[in-house]
C-alpha cells in the first residue's frame, strides 16, 4: 500500500483541516514548550529532556526535532530550565 | 416554561422544568493538554455498555481531533450554525460583569437551544445527524496535509491539533430530559446521572434531536433510544473491586495518560454546588476556575470540565469553552502548588476522590514556566474517599521510568 502513488480521486483523501495560527506564533514553538513545561512541572530533570524529543518513540515531539533541529528544542529547555549550570536545586 | 438559573452563562434562562436538583452531581474534569488520543477510554467504555447488536454505530465515549473531528460530524458546527440562524449576529458574550460571583464568565446575552426553539413542537433546537455522520468516527483526521502537487506520502503533523474527550455531560438542563414526549429521561436524584427509561422509551428520538452535543444515541435493533449511563452502578459503589465505595466510570478509569478526574459534587437546595474547598472538583472548577464547560452558550450546564489546551488560537477556544479561557490557560500554564497537586491526583486510584489535602514538601527546582520565574516544591496531596479515609498518596515529583528503545516496539 504505501508504495502506490497517490490518485487524487481516493474517496481517503485527506481533507482535515490544521488550525491557522494566528501572524508571528510559531506553531511548533508553542507545542515544544508545551511538552517542555508539562513534563518539567511533573520533575523531570532536565538532563532526560532531551531524550524525549530524540526518541524516534515518541512521534510529537520527535517531530518537532526533525523539522526544527536540536539547537531550536535546547533553546527552548533552556528558556525553562534556566542555564544548564544552575538549574535544579 | 420555567425561568431556571444557569450559573455558567451568568443568568436565569428558560427551560422546561423548574431544574431537576439532585443531592450530588456527577461531574468530570479532563485536561486537554495530556490527551494522546490513544482512544483507551473510548475501548473501556464500548466493550463494556456497547458491544450488541444494534449499537454498532454508538460510541457513548469517543475523542475527536479538534478542529476537524467531530462525532457525529460536525456536530458542534451544525448546532452553532442553527442557533446562529435563529438569532443571527446576537449570539455574543457580555464580559462586563467578568468574575461576579454570580456571574463569574460575564453573562451570555444571546439565546441557548431553549429559548430558540418553539417550547410547542421543539424543547430545544437540535437536528438529528444521518446514520453517515454517525458511522465513521475519527475519520480524515489527524491528516493535516491537503492535496500537494508533488504528491501525499504520509500522514504528517505539519500544523498541531487538539483532542476533545466527549461523554455525555450529565447536565443539570439536560435538553435530552426537556425534549422526551414521554418522560421517559430522567435526572437521578442521588449523583444527577441523566438515564433514559427504556421501558417508557418509544424510540422517537427527540432527546437524539435535542442534545446538543449528540449524546443520546438511537438504536434500531430495540427501537429506543440509548445514552452513557455515568457508568452507575460503579459510581453507586456496588462493583465488589471498592468494597461499596464510589468507583470511577470506566472510560475514566481506563485513561492512560492520567488526563480525566471525576466525582460527586455536593448541590445545595438551589441546584448549585455547594461551596467545598476540599473537593478536588469543586478547585478546579470554582476555585481556580482552570476548567471550564464545552459549549456553555447551548444553556445545559454541562458537568463535564475541561483544562484548555495551551496552544491552540484562543478564539477557537473561547467560542468552544467561553470567556473564561485566558484566565484559565493562564492559571495551568503557571499553577498554584495546590494545582499542581491535583493534577497529581487524576487517575492514581480507581476509587472517587472526594477531598484532598497537601503536605508541603522541599524545594526542588526552580523553572521559567509561561516567562515567569517558578519555585517547584515537591509536596504530597493525599486522596480520601467518601468515608473521609486515606486511599492515596502521591508527590508532585513524578518517577521517571524509561523504557529501552529496544523494548519499544511490539512488546506488549
Amino acid at each position: 500500500m504505501a508504495e502506490k502513488d497517490f490518485e487524487a480521486d481516493d474517496p481517503y483523501e485527506f481533507v482535515a483541516v490544521r488550525f491557522p495560527m494566528p501572524e508571528g506564533v510559531d506553531g511548533d514553538e508553542a507545542m515544544a514548550r508545551t511538552f517542555i513545561e508539562e513534563f518539567a512541572l511533573m520533575g523531570m530533570p532536565r538532563h532526560k529532556m532531551l531524550s524525549l524529543f530524540h526518541s524516534r518513540f515518541f512521534a510529537g515531539t520527535h517531530a518537532i526535532l526533525e523539522t526544527r533541529g536540536e539547537p531550536f528544542v535546547v533553546a527552548i529547555i533552556d528558556s525553562v530550565y534556566g542555564p544548564a549550570v544552575a538549574q535544579e536545586v | 416554561m420555567a425561568k431556571v438559573y444557569n450559573w455558567q452563562i451568568g443568568r436565569e434562562m428558560d427551560y422546561r422544568f423548574d431544574g431537576g436538583k439532585p443531592k450530588r452531581q456527577f461531574a468530570a474534569v479532563f485536561n486537554t493538554n495530556r490527551c494522546i488520543a490513544c482512544q483507551t477510554c473510548t475501548m473501556a467504555c464500548k466493550s463494556t455498555w456497547t458491544f450488541s447488536p444494534g449499537q454498532e454505530l454508538m460510541w457513548w465515549n469517543n475523542v475527536e481531533t479538534k478542529p476537524y473531528g467531530g462525532y457525529p460530524q460536525h456536530w458542534d458546527t451544525k448546532v452553532l450554525q442553527l442557533q446562529e440562524k435563529a438569532n443571527p449576529g446576537a449570539q455574543v458574550w457580555n464580559t462586563a460583569t467578568k468574575g461576579a460571583p454570580k456571574t463569574p464568565y460575564g453573562r451570555f446575552d444571546g439565546k441557548t437551544i431553549f429559548e430558540t426553539a418553539d417550547g410547542v413542537n421543539n424543547q430545544a433546537t437540535g437536528y438529528i445527524p444521518t446514520e453517515e455522520e454517525w458511522k465513521a468516527p475519527n475519520i480524515f483526521e489527524d491528516t493535516a496535509t491537503a492535496h500537494s502537487k508533488t504528491g501525499v506520502s504520509l500522514p504528517e503533523h505539519a500544523g498541531w491539533f487538539f483532542y476533545l474527550q466527549r461523554i455525555c455531560n450529565h447536565c443539570s438542563y439536560p435538553a435530552c430530559l426537556a425534549a422526551c414526549p414521554r418522560n421517559a429521561v430522567y435526572k437521578r436524584e442521588d449523583d444527577g446521572i441523566v438515564l433514559i427509561d427504556e421501558e417508557r422509551c418509544r424510540g422517537y428520538r427527540k432527546c437524539v434531536e435535542a442534545c446538543p452535543y449528540k449524546k443520546s444515541m438511537y438504536r434500531p435493533s430495540t427501537r429506543t433510544s440509548e445514552k452513557c449511563i455515568g457508568c452507575y452502578p460503579r459510581v453507586e459503589g456496588t462493583d465488589p473491586l471498592t468494597l461499596g465505595l464510589p468507583m470511577e466510570t470506566r472510560c475514566m478509569t481506563a485513561c492512560i495518560g492520567k488526563i480525566r478526574m471525576q466525582g460527586l459534587v455536593q448541590v445545595g437546595p438551589d441546584g448549585q454546588w455547594i461551596e467545598d474547598k476540599k473537593s478536588p472538583l469543586y478547585h478546579m472548577v470554582h476555585t481556580e476556575k482552570v476548567a471550564l464547560p464545552l459549549y456553555p452558550q447551548f444553556g445545559t450546564q454541562p458537568n463535564v470540565y475541561y483544562i484548555p489546551p495551551r496552544w491552540v488560537p484562543r478564539e477557537y477556544l473561547q467560542q468552544m469553552f467561553g470567556p473564561g479561557v485566558e484566565e484559565a490557560i493562564a492559571r495551568y500554564m503557571n499553577p498554584s502548588r495546590e494545582l499542581l497537586a491535583i493534577l497529581q491526583l487524576f487517575r492514581v486510584t480507581q476509587k472517587i476522590i472526594f477531598s484532598f489535602d497537601i503536605k508541603q514538601g522541599p524545594k526542588t527546582a526552580e523553572l521559567n514556566i509561561g516567562g515567569q520565574k517558578r519555585e517547584i516544591f515537591n509536596d504530597t496531596v493525599v486522596g480520601f474517599d467518601s468515608q473521609g479515609k486515606e486511599i492515596v498518596r502521591v508527590t508532585v515529583d513524578e518517577a521517571v521510568i524509561e523504557r529501552p528503545d529496544h523494548f519499544a516496539m511490539n512488546t506488549i
